[in-house]
């Protein structure tokens, strides 16, 4: 595993609240247009897909490559940001 | 794919139906998960990997690994350098993915052998990168042999690849082999290596080693001693005879450490141990005339403390007692050790020395008794305030604090008045 990243630490380090999607890590401007576009403009949104999508890894980040063309580092950043974030505080 | 082309039509109960009957997690379906879960139960039905980039790298490294699986296996490869290799293996991962021990175990020890070939290969006299891998192995010596080993294992399995390697490091070769003998019995291993030179690099290798480490302290003594050498000069000091007798470089440079030693005993004190050592069996009362006093250096005080537990009861005694007792007859001589501890060791070395004079064999064991339980604190406790004082600068702040006391207390008293 590579070193986090403050924006990672960040989110991890609390709990999410009203966070705007893009404080999500791996989740820019411009990815977060695209998921407020498409109905994601909070973080406990795209943490509600995460859980529906009950935690997998592969069927998340296939889902943040379809919605909002997320990389697959972005995609994978979201995913261990969410992950992280629920094992510390869900 | 047309006939998949229903599951874009169907509800979401019957897609959900059809995930739970190809096998795949009960997810939810909505519409935001819908495509998704669509993408793939398809490439379930066809049986197409979910992520084309995951499918296609898993698919090289096992294809990868296949023919390397082969080629290893036939070569013959030990299990002891299969496990040597799992041990520096660098990923985890790829150790716990391998289900099939011997066969992942070769694809994974061909990864570790190209990194630690290169490695191996530039480290003809030492190898810096590679014992890092090698630390692992319990043995430190052996350490260097162990990469050796599964250098070597993996040539001779691979021959074809690797025989241009080989030459490169003959010598490594009987230490591999010595290894790979001993952790399992390697046919391959004993046919080729044993033939070349099996006893005569062993003894080279032997010899030098004890001629290594002797060396080291001998070279960086006129610098600094470490502490660890002086039970290993005690007896070299001693067998020097014996000694130059059995070995000429090891006398060579025995002779000239000692020679130097005496040399540098007056300007080194750390030396000044040995020769104060060789000195006290001279006058056990009587202490020397120079030598013991540079010993009783302050530096020298700490350095000893930790020698009298090392050194044996029956021999060693009598001479660190003096060495201890000189100085404190010869306190008077210590110009060169710092004040405190001029001023401390007297008091402890009179009453040694009232205790010591009384018989000379009983000496040892009192004055060492003593100085461990009234030296050591004291002297601990004046090192750990100078520490404390060097770094934090307790005298200073503790002046400071004290002078605007005092100006306080003088303002206070002043400012009433006015």
């Amino acid at each position: 595993m590579s070193g986090t990243t403050q924006k990672y630490r960040n989110f991890v380090a609390e709990p999410m609240g009203n966070k705007s999607v893009t404080e999500l890590a791996g989740i820019g401007e411009t990815l977060g247009g695209r998921l407020t576009e498409a109905g994601f403009d909070k973080a406990y949104t795209v943490l509600g897909q995460y859980l529906v999508l009950k935690k997998d890894e592969e069927l998340f980040k296939d889902w943040m490559k379809d919605v909002c063309h997320a990389s697959s580092k972005q995609a994978s950043d979201c995913y261990n940001c969410l992950n992280d974030w629920c094992e510390e505080f869900l | 794919m047309s006939d998949l082309s229903y599951l874009e039509t169907i509800s979401n109960k019957e897609l959900l139906a059809k995930c739970v009957e190809h096998g795949l997690p009960s997810v939810p379906v909505t519409d935001s998960t819908r495509a998704v879960i669509i993408r793939r139960l398809r490439a379930t039905i066809l049986g197409s990997p979910l992520n084309k980039r995951k499918s296609a790298v898993s698919a090289t490294k096992q294809q990868a690994a296949a023919p390397r699986r082969e080629t290893i296996h036939g070569s013959k490869v030990t299990p002891a350098a299969e496990n040597v290799r799992r041990t520096a293996g660098k990923s985890p991962s790829r150790l716990a993915s391998s289900s099939i021990s011997t066969n992942n175990n070769n694809s994974n020890s061909k990864q570790n052998e190209r990194s630690r070939r290169t490695v191996a290969y530039g480290l003809d006299n030492t190898s810096d990168s590679g014992r890092s891998v090698q630390t692992t192995t319990t043995v430190s010596d052996v350490g260097s042999q162990s990469e050796d080993d599964d250098y070597y294992v993996v040539d001779s399995p691979g021959a074809a690849r690797y025989s241009n390697l080989q030459p490169a490091s003959p010598k490594r070769d009987d230490l591999r082999r010595s290894l790979s003998l001993t952790k399992s019995g390697v046919l391959t291993t004993s046919y080729t290596r044993e033939v070349e030179q099996p006893h005569y690099d062993r003894q080279e290798e032997d010899i030098p080693k004890s001629h290594n480490y002797e060396r080291a302290p001998l070279n960086t003594l006129p610098s600094y001693v470490p502490r660890i050498d002086p039970p290993y000069r005690r007896p070299m000091n001693l067998d020097l005879a014996a000694l130059s007798r059995t070995q000429n470089v090891q006398t060579q440079l025995n002779s000239t450490s000692y020679q130097e030693d005496v040399g540098y005993s007056q300007s080194q004190p750390i030396r000044s141990p040995r020769n104060t050592f060789s000195g006290s069996a001279k006058p056990f009362g009587v202490a020397a005339a120079s030598q013991p006093r540079q010993r009783q250096s302050g530096p020298t005080v700490g350095f000893r403390q930790p020698l009298q537990p090392r050194t044996p009861m029956n021999t060693l005694y009598p001479t660190l007692n003096q060495f201890f007792d000189q100085p404190d007859n010869n306190a008077q001589p210590m110009e060169t050790e710092s004040e405190s501890e001029a001023e401390e060791e007297p008091q402890l070395r009179s009453s040694h020395l009232s205790h010591l004079r009384s018989s000379p064999l009983a000496r040892p064991p009192l004055p060492s008794r003593q100085k461990q339980a009234q030296v050591a604190p004291m002297a601990q406790f004046r090192e750990l305030f100078r520490s404390l004082d060097r770094q934090y600068h307790l005298k200073f702040y503790f002046l400071l604090c004290v002078t605007v006391m005092v100006a306080t207390m003088i303002y206070v008293a002043l400012s009433p008045a006015v």
